[in-house]
């Protein structure tokens, strides 16, 4: 209790030095954020757990390039948003659970009288329906924002953009966010 | 599973997930292998087995090692000499040739 937690980057440095083993504690620091990244970004979770292991080899392939002035976490989001999107654009993967109750009106009369587990398990699928709606770069956006919790400067500096981009792309992506989410707008009021 | 509210609209995002060790074990496996591509089956062999692999191995260089003497004393020299030995055999074997030729020649004049 009460000890300090290593740097990422001094972590970094260790394994650079040659102490292979320390990387783990890079790997078990982070494997959640970007397990979940993944699963999000894919729409699958099996696919999100090779993705996810690929990435952190990826990583330690690079470390060497990694400079130091950049935050760990940046770079390693960095490399989680490429190749998610890489794999998105390679293989069009995209996965649902079954999409067969939305139709182009909107959620069928059945799903729309459903209870308490219906209603989760609706959500959750409302919301796959619009991530896969959108673009790989847009959905990767609206993720680090959303779900990671990152601020624009920090985005742009992951996406490699600038603030002011990454502000006026994460507007457009909530206005089709919005948009998509008319389907089920109506029913919660 | 998190739920972000924007205006009216909700996306519901699939919730980390938690902390496994079975994938850190598979990602530092790969990661191990990546960093000593040449000697990452060595990490396999137990230390029992390590003694009765090297007690094998010297066992085969005790046996093998007297053959090896013998071989070397096929050295350069003794090629040379068993080259020389031909090259002698193959001019007395010429020089026979030409004698019986001349024989033969001299007893069909006869």
């Amino acid at each position: 209790m009460g000890e300090v937690e290593e740097e990422d980057e001094e972590i970094v440095r260790r394994v650079l030095a040659g102490d292979t083993d320390s990387f783990s504690l890079l790997v078990r620091r982070y494997e959640s954020k970007i397990r979940g990244f993944c699963a999000n970004m894919l729409g699958d979770r099996e696919l999100a757990w090779d993705a996810a292991q690929e990435i952190f080899i990826k990583v330690f392939k690079k470390l060497e390039g990694f400079r130091a002035e950049a935050k760990f976490s940046t770079w390693l989001f960095n490399i989680s948003r490429n190749h998610c999107i890489d794999l998105l654009r390679k293989k069009k993967i995209f996965r649902f659970i079954s999409f067969d109750f939305i139709s182009e009106e909107g959620l069928s009369a059945e799903f729309q009288s459903g209870t308490g587990v219906d209603r989760q398990l609706e959500a959750k699928e409302v919301s796959k329906f619009i991530l896969s709606k959108l673009s790989p770069d847009q959905r990767a956006l609206l993720l680090l924002r959303e779900f990671q919790g990152y601020s624009n400067n920090e985005i742009a500096e992951i996406v490699g953009s600038t603030e002011d981009s990454v502000k006026s792309k994460l507007k457009r992506i909530r206005k089709k966010v919005k948009e998509l989410g008319q389907l089920e707008g109506g029913k919660d009021e | 599973m998190s739920n972000i509210s924007d205006d009216k609209t909700k996306i519901t995002f699939e919730a980390e997930p938690p902390a496994s060790e079975e994938f850190v074990a598979q990602v530092m496996s790969r990661v191990r292998q990546e960093a000593h591509p040449h000697s990452a089956w060595l990490e396999y062999l137990k230390p029992q087995e390590w003694i009765v692999s090297s007690l094998v191995f010297g066992l085969a260089v005790v046996l093998l090692s007297p053959m090896l003497t013998e071989d070397s004393s096929y050295s350069v020299d003794s090629l040379l000499s068993s080259q020389a030995d031909m090259e002698f055999h193959s001019l007395v074997d010429e020089d026979a040739a030409l004698e019986s030729f001349f024989l033969e020649d001299s007893f069909g004049e006869l």
